[in-house]
């Protein structure tokens, strides 16, 4: 791997990990995970994926804490 | 690290801790810094998790990493994710920490800064933490299972239902506090109140260009409130000084009660992409650069403790909250020490992400072990403030008056020396009319972290900036809780109405949406009101009525661990959940019992029921109150708060004896008799 590639890579993981920090939903994770875990499944278009992800959190009876 | 060094290491944590405590316990006349409450912390804290959260991964718990997690087994992508255990421990983070361990040490400040610093570091470690990482490792072996679920598969339905009833009595007193605090924060302070206001309109611009706009670019939108946030709070200074809009923005805290109430009902109703996640993400953000900034402003300009090892009002005569030290203290400091809440937190989205058993250890203990801390940092705050300050900003008029010259004799006359002056200074310093029974948490806080992080940053021009930021950070995540908390209700309630009529328990019926919210946000608006409009201070009560729920409801969490452990077959290690278990009950049924039957008319609410009641039967008016009917109101809220009481008392009562019923159906069985799911349980969808 060239090293702009592995910086690459390395940026990448960083913003992800942010992304799972802050609860941020991750498309390329998603996408990922369904190309590797369910092929040939049909894959949920980014912007309905994001309005999912967002009212999955959000939706449900999840009490804020004190 | 071979054996030798490791122990040597750790001797001189221990060492490091020892002279910490020394200095704060023992230091004669001359002031102490800050500094050695934060090292007797971390000490506590490292020694702490090396040890006994091992003891319990290893061997109470004996996690086991070739059991796969909920996370592993129904990765999703999306909801179920398996996350690296540092990451999980940030957004585990972010979840617990709130409004309560900023709050409730602030308030306890009053007893100085000994008993409250020695009783979030007992608790966290005996209590708190170990009912975080319990209740965490139970839901995974559970598949993610929520709080109620969980003691409805081990105790049982019938407490499971209680369980529920108890949580939602907890969630509409918790709102009602909370929006208090914002309350007393912001009446007549037109600057923070502007700020506020701000922020619907800065939520909802991201909102939709989160959704519609640029979807999913929530850093880009985050990044974009947060700029506007701070220009709102730099605005706001000529906001506030204009006639005209600082006299719009200069509420009552009457009419901000109402506001609040009205914001809680039509925020809960909107979609939740327009206005509580944008809201959520910005108030992650601010909570996390706040706390850090915290953190470092107190390790830079370590700032003495100014007020006392321990103050004349350990004797329960305080003007900020009434009562002993015991039991009041260990009820009033809730979070930061042991927080109920957390139970549902532990059981909710956190027990989805984790990727392996032994990452428990991590996030469920030492992620309590951080709020403890964020406990610890408002305390210092809170005591690095001149004393007399303090007890100017959060005793009730009923006690100072409304003037800085008679709440400066007032307070000296404590043995809190103070001038007039000082309190208008620290009033003008900050950009503020008055600083004058500003109870609950948030203005003092705000006021010592404003002093700290001008000292670190900006100097004394800065000091109103830094106030009004601290104002806002807390705000912004009350507003959400407020708005999460609603929706949270109103799930529950409709669950409710369901088994009363089917058709209100669906969550698509409109009518039932609305009946439900209504009856959630009149329920904390109600207790709210009557908050706002008590002469008496409207926090001396519903923090303690809070206060008891909270740790009532830790008790419930720790009485299903102990159960949990029984039904493993592990008694031999139960002590770890019922010392904890034990003293919360010994701490909240007391409290408990107090706040109804106490004589005293500033503790028990019957006595003071009685007290204005019979008063008012015979036409006398007794100060504070002002008419027949405020008297006539005085007493029946405290007959409907002793009622609350009774409810959360007879509740945990009743949870008692379910769970020792079942502890000793478990301890004449032979095998384990848990509802764990099996350890050989593949993921699902592939084959092993």
């Amino acid at each position: 791997m060239s090293d702009e590639a592995s910086t690459r890579t390395r940026l990448q993981r960083f913003r992800q990990a942010c992304k799972q920090m802050f609860g941020i939903p991750d498309y390329e994770r998603y996408a990922a995970h369904m190309q590797a875990r369910h092929p040939g499944e049909p894959l949920l278009p980014e912007r309905e994926f994001h309005a999912m992800a967002i009212d999955h959190r959000y939706g449900g009876s999840r009490p804020r804490c004190c | 690290m071979n054996k030798l060094t490791s122990m040597l290491v750790w001797i001189v944590v221990a060492l490091v801790g020892a002279i910490a405590f020394a200095s704060l316990a023992l230091g004669r006349g001359e002031s102490v810094s800050s500094i050695w409450i934060v090292t007797a912390a971390l000490c506590v804290y490292f020694i702490a998790y090396r040890f006994y959260s091992k003891f319990i991964a290893d061997k109470v718990l004996r996690l086991d990493d070739s059991r796969l997690t909920p996370a592993v087994r129904h990765n999703d992508g999306m909801d179920y994710v398996p996350t690296n255990k540092w990451v999980l421990y940030g957004h585990h983070f972010a979840a617990i920490a709130g409004a309560g361990p900023l709050v409730g040490p602030v308030l306890a400040a009053q007893m100085g800064y000994l008993p409250g610093t020695l009783w979030i570091l007992a608790g966290v470690v005996a209590a708190g933490a170990v009912q975080d990482f319990i209740v965490l490792f139970a839901s995974v072996r559970r598949d993610g299972k929520s709080l109620g679920e969980m003691i409805k598969m081990e105790l049982g339905p019938v407490p499971g239902t209680l369980a529920l009833v108890g949580v939602l009595a907890i969630m509409i007193i918790i709102l009602a506090v909370l929006a208090l605090v914002v309350v007393k924060a912001l009446t007549a302070s037109p600057w923070g109140l502007f700020t506020i206001a701000a922020t619907i309109p800065i939520a909802l611009l991201m909102g939709i260009y989160m959704r519609v706009l640029r979807p999913g670019k929530i850093g880009e939108a985050s990044a974009i409130g947060v700029v506007l946030l701070l220009l709102s709070i730099v605005y706001g200074r000529a906001v506030a000084a204009d006639p005209t809009w600082g006299a719009l923005f200069t509420l009552s805290g009457p009419s901000l009660a109402w506001a609040l109430i009205l914001y809680g009902g039509i925020a809960a109703s909107l979609p939740v992409w327009l206005m509580l996640a944008p809201r959520d993400y910005l108030s992650t953000f601010l909570k996390i650069g706040t706390i850090v900034a915290l953190a470092i402003g107190i390790y830079i300009v370590a700032p003495p403790l100014a007020m006392p090892r321990t103050t004349l009002f350990i004797d329960g005569s305080g003007p900020v909250f009434s009562g002993k030290l015991f039991p009041f203290l260990f009820i009033t400091i809730a979070c930061g020490a042991v927080s109920g809440f957390h139970s549902l937190i532990s059981s909710g989205t956190t027990p989805k992400m984790i990727e392996n058993e032994s990452h428990m250890r991590l996030i469920g203990f030492g992620g309590m072990l951080a709020e403890s801390f964020v406990a610890i940092m408002a305390l210092t705050a809170a005591c690095v403030l001149v004393p007399g300050v303090y007890f100017a900003m959060n005793s009730p008029a009923a006690v100072i008056g409304t003037t800085a010259a008679n709440a400066a004799q007032v307070i000296s006359s404590w043995g809190f020396t103070i001038t007039p002056d000082m309190i208008t200074q620290t009033a003008a310093d900050i950009g503020e009319k008055t600083v004058l029974s500003r109870a609950g948490g948030a203005p003092t806080l705000a006021v010592g972290m404003a002093q700290i992080l001008s000292t670190a940053a900006g100097g004394k021009a800065m000091e109103a900036f830094w106030y009004h930021f601290a104002i806002l950070f807390e705000a912004l995540f009350i507003l959400t809780a407020v708005d999460a908390g609603t929706r949270a209700g109103r799930f529950m309630i409709q669950d409710m109405l369901g088994h009363a009529y089917k058709p209100l328990g669906d969550t698509k019926f409109l009518p039932g949406n609305v009946l439900a919210t209504v009856l959630c946000v009149s329920a904390w608006g109600y207790f709210l009101y009557q908050g706002v409009v008590d002469p008496l201070g409207g926090i001396n009560t519903l923090w303690q009525l809070f206060g008891v729920g909270n740790q009532m409801l830790a008790g419930i969490a720790l009485l299903l661990c102990t159960s949990v452990l029984v039904k493993m077959k592990r008694e031999r290690y139960v002590w770890v959940t019922l010392i904890p278990t034990a003293w919360l009950l010994i701490t909240t049924l007391t409290a408990g019992v107090q706040k109804i039957f106490h004589p005293d008319p500033k503790i028990g609410f019957l006595a003071l029921a009685h007290k204005f009641g019979d008063a008012a039967a015979q036409g006398q008016v007794l100060a504070p109150a002002k008419s027949i009917a405020e008297m006539q109101r005085v007493a029946f809220n405290n007959y409907l708060d002793a009622a609350v009481c009774s409810v959360f008392v007879l509740l945990v009562l009743a949870m008692c004896f379910f769970a020792l019923k079942i502890c000793l159906q478990a301890l004449r069985q032979a095998q384990p008799t848990v509802a764990e799911i099996p350890p050989y349980a593949s993921a699902k969808g592939v084959a092993t």
